[in-house]
């Protein structure tokens, strides 16, 4: 039986392989376009802390400089490489989701307190916003937040990790580009050898 | 009536029924095959909606990206709508809405207990776990040898050859192990156990006498059966099966009634009570609510059969007052709403399985695997501080990605996350509960629903035996984990005093409170799930248990089920009832 599952690079002409700028990540953010039943806004979830900003959308300006830290965040955790990153996968409108459909009002706005803190705090640091930094400034300022046991940055680090996780092998780019799309008619096999997938089921 | 009257209009339906069926799960679906099968036109009743066979599935074969919200669900939905239901773990888009909201069915708990309920038709044969095993004389003996409760009025001859007849229908998947306690079936080719799996069977022979584990006895066939497909194994049965292949009202024994052209199933349908002709003593008619309209209708019946679940039909008993029955219909005994039980569980263990490495699975088994109960069963496995036992369910893959630990983030994580983790094995077991009469649910006439129905009160706790049996289900399921060589070994048991975790109802096994057995002074049902004071009036959802065993419940409650028919309609015929 053959079980392979050789993965082969995205079509470049597939939507998940262009490579999309930060600016226009904005505005797919705003179009809303994500495979959430629901999604809004990711700028206008991210003003919620901020009742008066809500409806805002891009003129909300907190809620635009999260939306680009978040974004930066997710794209360091799980980067493009020779498969999708984070951005490409639309984890960052798949947050946004979750902030507006599935967390409490009150877990939301923690939230984006702690986003806000976080870039505050990195504004004084290194003198600008986390989404300005280099790749290596802000992979610097992500293993002090995901080692900063002292505060509450690392149990954001690991809730930020987590949704990012989440969002990104739940995403078709992700899933597909990273793992083996399991075969929704194949046999129960409980013993095959792992060479022949080569990688991990899509689940 | 005027339109200014405010007494319910009640419509009475002119011709009665030869069997009325209150329920559409998986007795009430058992008991509407059966009945028309036999020939005796059948109304089943079902209180919530209709769910129509592969079109209402509406999330099979869906991929994550294209499920709402990647599979979750608005907290404050869940914490608002259904608090109960939530503590299952089981919400997502796919499942959430074979569960009822509580808010439109609340009930009352003095202590924790988790009525989980499925309002729709097909029930929660929808969404049950379908592990499927027989009980045992060591079952049907116990109250008797231990003088708890009362005697169990069968035993195990009297119901294998309606365990062998459900079995041939449903389609079971198992493997016979020639055990006394967990006797063998009428089996479909068992599914095939996982590496990790044989790996921890071999540990267990070699290093236990005294147990042994069998791949999972499930409802889920495995080859073509009876005009069903076998299963595909495409993963989460409960998003709903076109094929069939597992066992459902829906898939097996609706359609079979419906074919014989004698069912009518009416869905919407909250049945109120049961009426009893003072003279005869006998059942005349249900009374229903509609779900929808409100109007009351009265349906006459022949023959009732109380298929609406544990605690549900027990209910309908109790608020079925009449002067012959003050005190609930058929309770001469008082026992009705008494003895009230579940399975214990929420005791698990997991540990990572060593090497193995270079091999993995493919495809979703629907099943797990199965240590049957080896505590109580002879002199040498007595135990001293507990009576009964418990068995283990468990299975063993390699980790996805799914609550993987993690390190750092970056190419790194990526690299992480490409492939599976290792091996891990994890077990938890199923414990027996014993009958006690202090275990009870009642209706409390101060609070009604949206109907007008009294709202169910449920004071039901675990008790000392149960207590002490979870410490020895912790210790063994560590030190089977260990003798396989797993490292990393986290045990756990949720259960605390008076709290949600592992709280009864949990299990959704809930059984007991219109006990069979052989005197009518304290029970409320014989041998044939027959009321011992109404005769035409028959209970064979879980209500009826007079003791929990530990293995899964709803087989036995289906060969009760059609043993019952086939005893009423033989009764009928000879105008016995």
């Amino acid at each position: 039986m053959n079980h392979s599952r050789q993965w082969t690079p995205a079509d470049p002409d597939q939507p998940h392989a262009r490579r999309i700028g930060r600016r226009q990540f904005l505005t797919l953010s705003a179009r809303a376009l994500s495979t959430m039943a629901a999604a809004s806004l990711l700028p206008d979830a991210l003003a919620a802390s901020n009742p008066e900003h809500a409806g805002d959308l891009l003129t909300s300006t907190a809620g635009i400089e999260n939306a680009r830290v978040l974004s930066q965040i997710c794209e360091r955790i799980l980067p493009g490489t020779d498969t999708p990153g984070a951005i490409e996968a639309g984890v960052p409108d798949f947050i946004a989701g979750v902030l507006n459909i599935v967390y409490l009002d009150a877990e939301t706005q923690r939230f984006v307190s702690q986003l806000s803190a976080f870039n505050a705090a990195t504004t004084t640091e290194y003198g600008r916003p986390f989404d300005q930094l280099t790749t290596a400034q802000q992979d610097n300022r992500l293993s002090a937040m995901a080692s900063d046991e002292s505060s509450n940055e690392a149990a954001f680090f690991a809730e930020l990790r987590q949704l990012t996780v989440y969002g990104y092998y739940t995403s078709e780019p992700g899933a597909t580009s990273e793992h083996s799309l399991t075969d929704y008619m194949a046999p129960w096999n409980g013993d095959i050898a792992y060479d022949d997938v080569g990688r991990m089921w899509t689940g | 009536m005027t339109e200014h009257s405010t007494a319910p209009m009640i419509a009475t339906s002119s011709e009665p029924w030869d069997a009325i069926v209150v329920g559409s799960g998986i007795t009430g679906g058992f008991a509407a095959m059966e009945l028309t099968r036999r020939g005796l036109r059948t109304l089943v009743l079902e209180r919530g909606p209709d769910v129509v066979h592969g079109r209402d599935y509406l999330y099979e074969h869906k991929r994550p990206w294209q499920m709402p919200s990647r599979g979750m669900l608005q907290r404050r939905h869940l914490d608002e709508v259904k608090p109960v239901q939530s503590r299952t773990g089981f919400m997502h888009p796919g499942m959430e809405r074979w569960f009822v909201d509580d808010t439109e069915y609340p009930y009352l708990e003095d202590r924790p207990f988790s009525w989980i309920r499925g309002y729709q038709v097909g029930g929660r044969s929808l969404t049950w776990g379908r592990q499927s095993y027989r009980l045992s004389d060591l079952d049907f003996e116990a109250n008797a040898r231990e003088g708890i409760a009362v005697d169990w009025p069968i035993r195990y001859q009297e119901l294998a050859p309606w365990y062998d007849y459900v079995e041939g229908i449903v389609g079971i998947s198992g493997r016979n192990e020639g055990l006394g306690q967990l006797p063998d079936g009428n089996f479909l080719p068992a599914m095939a156990f996982s590496r990790g799996e044989e790996h921890f069977k071999s540990a267990l022979d070699a290093h236990f006498d005294d147990r042994m584990m069998t791949i999972g006895r499930t409802a889920v066939i495995t080859q073509p059966h009876r005009g069903r497909a076998g299963c595909h194994y495409c993963g989460p049965c409960s998003m709903g099966c076109s094929t069939g292949s597992y066992f459902s009202s829906q898939s097996v024994t609706l359609p079979a009634a419906r074919a014989t052209g004698l069912m009518t199933l009416r869905p919407d349908s909250v049945v109120e009570s049961v009426l009893v002709d003072e003279t005869t003593q006998r059942a005349s008619a249900v009374r229903v609510i509609d779900r929808v309209s409100k109007e009351v209708v009265e349906y006459r019946g022949k023959l009732i059969f109380l298929c609406a679940s544990t605690i549900a039909s027990t209910q309908i008993m109790l608020n079925s007052i009449s002067d012959r029955f003050p005190n609930g219909l058929a309770n001469d005994s008082g026992a009705l709403g008494h003895y009230l039980m579940d399975h214990h569980f929420k005791v698990s263990a997991r540990g990572r399985l060593p090497g193995m490495l270079d091999r993995y699975t493919e495809g979703y088994r629907p099943n797990g695997i199965y240590i049957p109960r080896f505590r109580n069963l002879n002199k040498t496995s007595t135990q001293p501080d507990f009576l009964r036992g418990y068995g283990y369910q468990g299975g063993s893959g390699r980790q996805s990605w799914r609550g993987r630990e993690m390190q750092g983030f970056g190419e790194g994580l990526k690299d992480q996350l490409r492939e599976p983790g290792p091996w891990t094995m994890g077990l938890g077991a199923f414990g027996e509960m014993l009958p006690d009469a202090a275990n009870t649910m009642k209706l409390d006439a101060a609070q009604t629903d949206a109907w007008g129905m009294p709202l169910v009160r449920i004071s039901c706790e675990i008790g000392p035996n149960e207590l002490a049996m979870r410490k020895d289900m912790a210790t063994n399921a560590v030190e089977m984990l260990e003798a396989a060589g797993a490292t990393d070994i986290k045990s756990s048991d949720r259960y605390t005093p008076g709290g949600i975790g592992a709280e009864a109802g949990l299990a959704i096994h809930e059984m007991g409170t219109a006990r069979m057995g052989r005197d009518p002074a304290t029970s409320v049902l014989n041998g044939f799930n027959q009321a011992h004071s109404v005769a035409n009036l028959f209970v064979t959802d879980g209500s009826c248990m007079t003791s929990s065993a530990c293995q899964n419940p709803s087989l036995t409650y289906m060969a009760l089920t059609a043993r019952a028919v086939d005893y009423a309609v033989d009764a009928m015929n000879r105008r016995d009832i």
